[in-house]
């Protein structure tokens, strides 16, 4: 009885909450995101560096379903392309 | 405002399961839906909720059948192809993390169907886990 009335007040699971929401974020968002990153990191497009956008393409193909992790690789490269032109 | 049915429904759900924590997701993921919907980056409106499970995908850890299954509704499902359903679903069975929490609040088959027609297609979550080495059957 205890612990059923722990359970019931215990804190809330920040983790699982923010994963339904990538989830759903993922639904609504990530096929527009992954058509536009597949499309920035292309190798051809990066003849300099071919080996390393061919690892970041295919971080982003494992991750197409996944909104959260999609958005960093976005802002990973957004840095390395701003070090570039920079 | 939250109505009075919803609230007793909560409340009920809230006492079978001896946790908050399935309508907290459950909550977050329909408000999250919503606002997707209408800000424009979905046309389909869908719904979370708790349902029947399939008794083949049960695992240790899952709730009584008739709860243990997570059910994706698509409310306004006129024309949906047969690829949306799987399209949807593969949103959750390629986060294993989500499906592991999933599994840890008892849920075990994974159902996403049109509200209207009832067509829709339902996964076992443990087939998704990668807990081959666990599972012994």
């Amino acid at each position: 009885m205890k612990r059923w009335f722990y359970n019931l007040l215990k804190k809330r699971s920040y983790d699982s909450i923010n994963e339904g929401v990538n989830v759903v974020q993922g639904i609504s968002k990530a096929k527009s995101l992954y058509k536009e990153l597949i499309k920035i990191a292309h190798p051809d497009r990066h003849p300099h560096n071919e080996e390393y956008y061919k690892k970041i393409t295919d971080r982003i193909t494992a991750n197409r379903y996944n909104y959260n992790e999609l958005l960093k690789i976005k802002r990973e490269l957004e840095r390395d392309l701003e070090s570039v032109g920079g | 405002m939250m109505n009075i049915g919803v609230f007793l429904k909560n409340l009920l759900n809230s006492l079978l399961d001896g946790s908050f924590e399935r309508l907290r997701i459950i909550n977050a993921m329909n408000q999250s839906f919503k606002e997707s919907f209408v800000s424009g980056d979905i046309d389909r409106m869908c719904k979370v909720s708790i349902s029947q499970g399939d008794p083949d995908f049960k695992h240790p850890m899952s709730s009584f059948w008739f709860r243990s299954g997570f059910k994706i509704s698509i409310v306004n499902d006129s024309y949906v192809k047969d690829t949306e359903y799987a399209d949807i679903a593969q949103y959750i069975l390629q986060n294993k993390t989500f499906i592991r929490q999933l599994m840890a609040i008892g849920f075990d088959t994974l159902i996403v169907q049109g509200a209207n027609n009832k067509k829709g297609k339902k996964y076992s979550l443990k087939g998704y886990a990668n807990l081959d080495s666990y599972f012994l059957e």
